[in-house]
């Protein structure tokens, strides 16, 4: 087996520490050096330097066509493992194969210069991005078109609005044909709609098989285009697995949230809620056939939010719901029995009884959301508090966003919704 | 098709491999110097004029002062043809030497965000100032003809000479281009140490005003020898002595060797110190 890129023992030390922060100088470096010829201990900034390892003791591989996400909190190594595999910095230990062309793009415009014409940069972001001057000139007229600046492109690029330039740069990396592309977090700059077209980008690379490593923080797009989550913690891998859902969902909500990451919750192997006025005996959601929804579901796929009670004492202000909130933490919406008209209130009565609840179609976004369960007396008393209650399933959505052709990922929003539109003749 | 391509720590590259990186960094060596070319002169409203401008003005100070103020002995030329040779191979080697000192850290924004070759960075200032060097020379020919100076047949080699100027140009900024990524006091120590090389060289002054006794020591330095082969090319004048062509030919291979391994040694970590 051939990898396309195969990690071994990669390690990387860094110097952190007084002389870090400073600007060193050949004065420290002389007197380090005299100290050290004159074998006294390590003086002067070398002392008050520590080192560290950003990276240790990483191998993985990778093969041809994969596309694997990168993921770790800031600072957990996953930048400088970036930078290692685009050859912009060494490693300290161990080596990294790379079969195949390689292209990087740690942002967007490198080296685009300002006095220069949107042709001269065309050229030369092309080229420093690895492709030849001929394959640029042959691609020339599809890169402006792409970039949609075609009458400016005889016009030095400081005349350019930061979209413009935004456009051409990113027209030039889609033209990019490598055989291994290594993306960091482009996507992070620009607007939804720019993000949408980097993400677009990246499909139609990953379905023509090449191998994309891509690191970024956004799950969604991890989960939507890689088949495969390397996580990075402290410098070392900690998980490595082809099941991206279940690392990123991990990711999201630590190892404890994802082992409570589930769609139903029943007593008496999960604590018990129980009051004067009722015993829960399950929340859950479910299909419209009645089972449990453990999968990601399309955001227009039925789902419904379902509380089975034990009733045993009625009272006016008894009411219940749930609250969605989704990974940013933020509360979707709430709902609750007593939100229409008295007269619509579902009826408690003592004994089993089942409430149900359509979650609504077609409007959440794209990602993993929380569902916490409301239970309480109207104005008096929470048994059941949103925010505070371990009373939660999730549920994961994940595409039918729309069926509209130009709408194909998540779309930036809280929710999405698909609003009809009408042209009336005036 | 598919190319291996292994990264390892620096301590396990060769020196061929920096030679071979080199050749690899063609096309982008081109389009730097383009680059660089093209931003210099595409905002100024005298454009490539300013390459002769420096020259030119330079020399007229050096006429004032060193003829009518100070009635230096006439050298063998007229002495704003020998001011004017002197400088245009003196002003090639600063400007070279300095950019290619500076190129890491002016280009810091293109080598954290991508990789390249690092090993051509130091090569574009001396490949674009020779642009500037050659435009020079072109005006020493008119300036030469103006004042009646017969040219040599040895003014094939002139193109020679300025390439052995930008070589040697690459050679310092090999080592120094990286010392000044990690050390900024290399760039502050610089412009002074290459003002001292000057007034220490025969640019400005003819050889011949050095006492004898230390005048071959002074006919080692690199740059009397490069100012020297430039004159004896095109102005016929004495030819640099073979201690100093020789001095200065090993020393290029030292400054090389040197420069490789220095190159060599810090360009892997360069962006986390830079």
């Amino acid at each position: 087996m051939t990898w396309a890129i195969e990690a071994r023992g990669l390690g990387k030390q860094y110097v952190r520490g007084a002389a870090h922060h400073r600007v060193l100088t050949l004065r420290d470096a002389f007197s380090e050096w005299a100290g050290r010829a004159a074998g006294k201990p390590r003086a002067g900034p070398a002392a008050a330097t520590e080192q560290f390892w950003a990276l240790k003791d990483v191998s993985f591989a990778i093969e041809p066509g994969e596309v694997v996400g990168i993921i770790g909190r800031n600072g957990s190594g996953k930048s400088t493992l970036l930078k290692i595999v685009s050859q912009i910095t060494a490693p300290t230990t161990g080596e990294v194969r790379l079969n195949g062309r390689t292209g990087t793009l740690l942002e967007v415009g490198t080296g685009f210069h300002f006095e220069l014409t949107g042709r001269e940069n065309v050229f030369l972001n092309g080229t420093i991005l690895g492709m030849q001057r001929a394959e640029i000139a042959r691609k020339f007229d599809e890169i402006v078109a792409f970039s949609g600046v075609e009458d400016f492109i005889d016009t030095p690029v400081k005349r350019y609005s930061s979209g413009m330039q935004m456009r051409l740069a990113f027209a030039v990396a889609a033209h990019l044909e490598p055989e291994i592309l290594v993306i960091d977090e482009v996507l992070a700059v620009g607007d939804a709609e720019f993000q949408k077209k980097c993400l677009g980008k990246m499909e139609d690379l990953s379905r023509t098989g090449r191998t994309i490593l891509f690191v970024s923080h956004n799950m969604n797009a991890i989960d939507q285009l890689c088949g495969r989550v390397i996580w990075i913690n402290g410098g070392a891998v900690i998980e490595d697995s082809r099941d991206a859902y279940a690392v990123t969902t991990r990711y999201l909500f630590g190892e404890e949230g994802a082992s409570a990451l589930k769609a139903e919750w029943r007593p008496p192997a999960d604590p018990a809620l129980e009051t004067e006025y009722f015993a829960l005996r399950s929340f859950r959601i479910r299909d419209a056939a009645g089972q449990t929804i453990t999968r990601p579901i399309r955001n227009d796929e039925q789902a419904i939010a379902e509380v089975v009670l034990d009733v045993k004492k009625t009272h006016p202000g008894l009411n219940f719901g749930y609250s969605i909130v989704n990974e940013s933490g933020v509360r979707v919406y709430w709902t609750l029995t007593t939100d229409q008209d008295p007269a619509h209130w579902p009826k408690l009565e003592c004994g089993h009884s089942i409430l149900t609840s359509a979650v609504p179609r077609r409007l959440l976004n794209q990602g993993l959301f929380r569902l916490e369960l409301h239970a309480g007396i109207h104005n008096q008393m929470w048994f059941s508090q949103p925010g505070a209650t371990p009373y939660a399933v999730f549920l994961r959505i994940a595409g039918g966003l729309s069926d509209s052709p130009y709408w194909t990922t998540a779309r930036s929003g809280v929710v999405a919704p698909v609003v009809p539109w009408t042209a009336t003749r005036a | 098709m598919s190319v291996a391509k292994i990264i390892k720590p620096i301590d396990d590259r060769r020196l061929a491999e920096e030679v071979r990186d080199l050749w690899r960094g063609r096309g982008i060596l081109a389009v730097l110097i383009r680059r660089d070319i093209a931003v210099r002169y595409r905002q100024a409203a005298l454009g490539i004029l300013w390459a002769l401008l420096q020259p030119i003005v330079t020399t007229a100070i050096f006429t004032i002062v060193f003829v009518v103020f100070m009635r230096l002995p006439s050298p063998d030329v007229p002495y704003p043809v020998f001011a004017f040779s002197g400088l245009v191979i003196w002003l090639y080697f600063n400007r070279a030497v300095t950019e290619g000192t500076l190129s890491l850290v002016t280009n810091s924004s293109l080598i954290t965000k991508v990789y390249f070759p690092r090993i051509v960075v130091p090569l574009v200032a001396p490949c674009s100032a020779a642009l500037d060097c050659l435009l020079g020379i072109a005006a020493l020919v008119v300036i030469a003809l103006l004042f009646q100076v017969h040219l040599q047949w040895t003014a094939v080699f002139v193109p020679f000479v300025v390439l052995f100027v930008g070589l040697f140009a690459y050679a310092v900024g090999l080592c120094l281009a990286p010392l000044q990524a990690i050390y900024r006091d290399i760039g502050i120590l610089l412009p002074f140490a290459l003002q001292i090389a000057m007034y220490l060289s025969p640019v400005a002054y003819p050889a011949s005003i050095v006492p004898e006794a230390v005048r071959w020591l002074y006919r080692l330095s690199p740059i009397a020898v490069m100012v020297d082969a430039m004159r004896w090319a095109l102005l016929g004048s004495e030819p640099p002595s073979a201690a100093g062509v020789a001095f200065t030919l090993v020393l290029t291979a030292l400054l090389f060797w040197a420069g490789l391994n220095i190159f060599r040694r810090l360009e892997g970590t360069l962006v986390d110190r830079i």
